[in-house]
């Protein structure tokens, strides 16, 4: 361990699209209009699934540029588009400029990548017929992909991967940029995820009987499963300085559960490992947490036992919800979500309320916002826990 | 950069190469390798009903991973792990693909939950009941070096010891046509930032214009090499393996270069 206090990175720049909005501004007054971006259908693509979804309906419309005709899928279609807002491709080249491109670090989080293409290939002839001339599988289904695509985009040539650990993807992206600079290898980082709408998730998880056929409603008593959502998010990471009042990674915080693929630790183990790790790195004590933007599916297991997990860290002391609500569980892309979203709750100076949910299950004992609050936020806390047991929690602040 | 790490343990499952030490011939070239099939073992560290579920790729990175437990004890692996792969379970793919085809509404759950990238790392982590966190990561032909900077990263900031997995499946069928991958393999690294008593090769590890990436000792290890991505780590394992004690042409130290975008990562090997 670096004996000598851990390095505050300043977040100077990100944007997020979601089915609650395009770009960071969009998101945000869906965010204090307590307007849901997720839509009910009895039909997706040829998925005859009855639930609700955070589509990106602009998609459909996306073109990659010729040059990067190779890339071509859904999920690179919509980090694409996500990066062509809030100027954010200006921004990169920016950030290339000052710190040349070998010494940008980029860590992308995703679970299904470019599946959709390979499930097209299957789906023409069961995938007896040759491919189409123009399936690139390394280029779009393979989870390195959207990093492999970033980077072609601004001629970067770091450190570089994608991280594919279900839920906890884009969120562990922090903790990688953070290791990366620190040690030395890289100077600044962009980090971001992306994942998107597939019959692959959709029957997936149907299959788990983890989705439900009412909207989300995270910690509530009648909740009954995630609505699936598709986004994409990115932010840049350097060093803090003293001219910047960027907010701050202050502390990250990483674990696993070690009990079960697809069943989170019944008394939340590993969520406790995380979150204790982040607030130690961040030199927090619990009170010291303005707000939590929970994990918040809307199955009965994770809120039982991520309640559970914060109950016994944080008490009844701070306020807490879930923002899936409005976006759907975007999976790969959930952990850079609602970290930004976190960025907007101090920006905002607001808690989130848990959108959707009328009646907070009684054996919920965290404090879940019921309702949006104005108040100074001076640190966040986000989690996110994935399949396979994968944990990370970090904790955002404001400058000064 | 200029990084020194150990290395303490290896776990190797490959074409003709069922463990490290009875590679270790290959690997210094006194024996010809011949590509034999991987017979991909039942994991001993799993309960029987959650070995029943996993596929092959899972077995694969499994037996590696369980290969270090007869190195070092068991407590030295609940550390920090790297899981390093340029692509993921063809087999999952193949079987999904066709049943979202044919009866979608039959997609099983388990085949699901183990279709994550990160479904070889959740399983390590239940096998050793260990709560240190794990990533899993992919970054195409660069997978390997990728996992490398990434054990020094996590080396230098908050860890004694790491483990760094680089796997990558072959593909049957009909994923051949698209990704013509005709061998599995994977090797498994205990790592260290300090020598101990188990360490087994000195690694000095710089970044560095100086080019070109090494290629395989043989015709038939450079087949391996850019047949799987993951076998691109080859000239290293060949390198620790010419450190070993067993030969009189032992050498004292040996170079690999391999390629990251633009620049290139030397590691020198050297006898502890």
């Amino acid at each position: 361990m670096n004996e000598s206090s851990p390095l505050h990175l300043a977040i100077t720049g990100y944007t997020a699209t979601t089915a609650a909005g395009t770009g960071i501004q969009e998101n945000i007054d869906s965010l204090l209009n307590e307007e849901t971006g997720l839509s009910h259908t009895l039909k997706y693509d040829k998925c005859d699934i009855d639930t609700w979804i955070g589509k990106v309906n602009q998609l459909d419309t996306v073109t990659l540029p010729e040059t990067h005709s190779d890339f071509d899928c859904r999920n690179n279609q919509l980090l694409w588009y996500a990066i062509n807002q809030d100027n954010f491709i200006n921004k990169i080249e920016k950030l290339r400029e000052k710190y040349s491109n070998k010494r940008i670090g980029v860590f992308i989080g995703t679970t299904t990548s470019g599946i959709q293409r390979c499930e097209q290939f299957f789906s023409s002839s069961n995938g007896n017929n040759a491919p189409p001339q123009d399936y690139n599988h390394e280029k779009t289904t393979n989870i390195g992909s959207c990093t492999d695509f970033f980077l072609n985009i601004f001629g970067l040539e770091g450190m570089a991967y994608s991280i594919s650990t279900a839920c906890s993807s884009s969120a562990k992206v922090f903790g990688s940029a953070h290791r990366a600079i620190q040690s030395g290898l890289c100077d600044a980082a962009v980090v971001g995820g992306v994942d998107t709408m597939c019959l692959t998730i959709l029957y997936g998880f149907n299959s788990l009987q983890l989705v439900s056929s009412d909207i989300c409603r995270p910690f509530a008593n009648d909740r009954a499963g995630i609505s699936i959502g598709e986004a994409a998010g990115f932010a840049i990471l350097e060093p803090d300085s003293a001219a910047s009042s960027a907010p701050l990674l202050i502390g990250y915080g990483e674990s696993s559960d070690a009990y079960h693929m697809s069943t989170p630790h019944p008394k939340g183990k590993g969520a406790r490992l995380a979150i204790r790790d982040a607030l130690r790195m961040a030199n927090l004590d619990h009170k010291s947490i303005d707000y939590i933007n929970l994990h918040g599916t809307g199955t009965m297991q994770n809120d039982a036992v991520e309640s559970l997990a914060c109950e016994s860290l944080f008490g009844r002391d701070v306020y807490c919800s879930s923002t899936k609500g409005w976006t759907g569980h975007t999976l790969g892309a959930a952990g850079i979500i609602e970290a930004i979203y976190s960025l907007i709750a101090i920006q905002e100076n607001v808690i989130f309320k848990n959108l959707n949910t009328n009646i907070v299950d009684p054996n919920i004992n965290c404090k879940i916002a019921t309702e949006t609050i104005s108040k100074p936020i001076s640190h966040v806390m986000s989690n996110s826990f994935g399949f396979g047991g994968s944990n990370a929690a970090l904790i955002f602040g404001k400058k000064g | 950069m200029n990084t020194t790490l150990f290395v303490n343990a290896i776990g190797l499952l490959g074409p003709g190469m069922p463990d490290w030490n009875s590679s270790l011939r290959f690997l210094k070239g006194e024996d010809d390798l011949s590509l034999d099939p991987v017979i991909f073992p039942k994991p001993s560290l799993l309960p029987p009903n959650e070995a029943r579920r996993t596929t092959r790729l899972i077995k694969l990175v499994l037996n590696v991973c369980e290969q270090l437990c007869s190195q070092t004890d068991a407590i030295y692996l609940k550390v920090p792990t790297i899981f390093s792969s340029p692509g993921i379970d063809y087999d999952i793919l193949d079987t999904i693909c066709r049943t979202l085809n044919t009866n979608p509404e039959n997609v099983s759950p388990s085949l699901f939950h183990n279709s994550v990238h990160n479904a070889p790392a959740g399983y390590w982590s239940i096998s050793l009941d260990s709560h240190s966190p794990y990533i899993s990561i992919s970054a195409s032909k660069y997978s390997f070096a990728m996992g490398i900077l990434e054990a020094i990263a996590s080396l230098e900031n908050y860890n004694k010891t790491i483990v760094l997995t680089t796997f990558e499946m072959f593909t049957s069928l009909t994923l051949h046509k698209i990704v013509p991958i005709d061998y599995p393999f994977a090797v498994s690294m205990l790592l260290s930032a300090k020598q101990t008593k188990d360490s087994i090769a000195k690694l000095t590890i710089q970044l560095t214009n100086e080019g070109p990436e090494s290629v395989g000792i043989s015709e038939t290890f450079e087949i391996l090499r850019l047949n799987n991505g993951a076998a691109r780590c080859l000239p290293l394992l060949c390198s620790i393996a010419s450190l070993s004690l067993n030969t009189s042409n032992k050498s004292q130290e040996s170079i690999s270069t391999f390629s990251l975008i633009n620049q290139y990562l030397t590691i020198k090997s050297e006898v502890v």
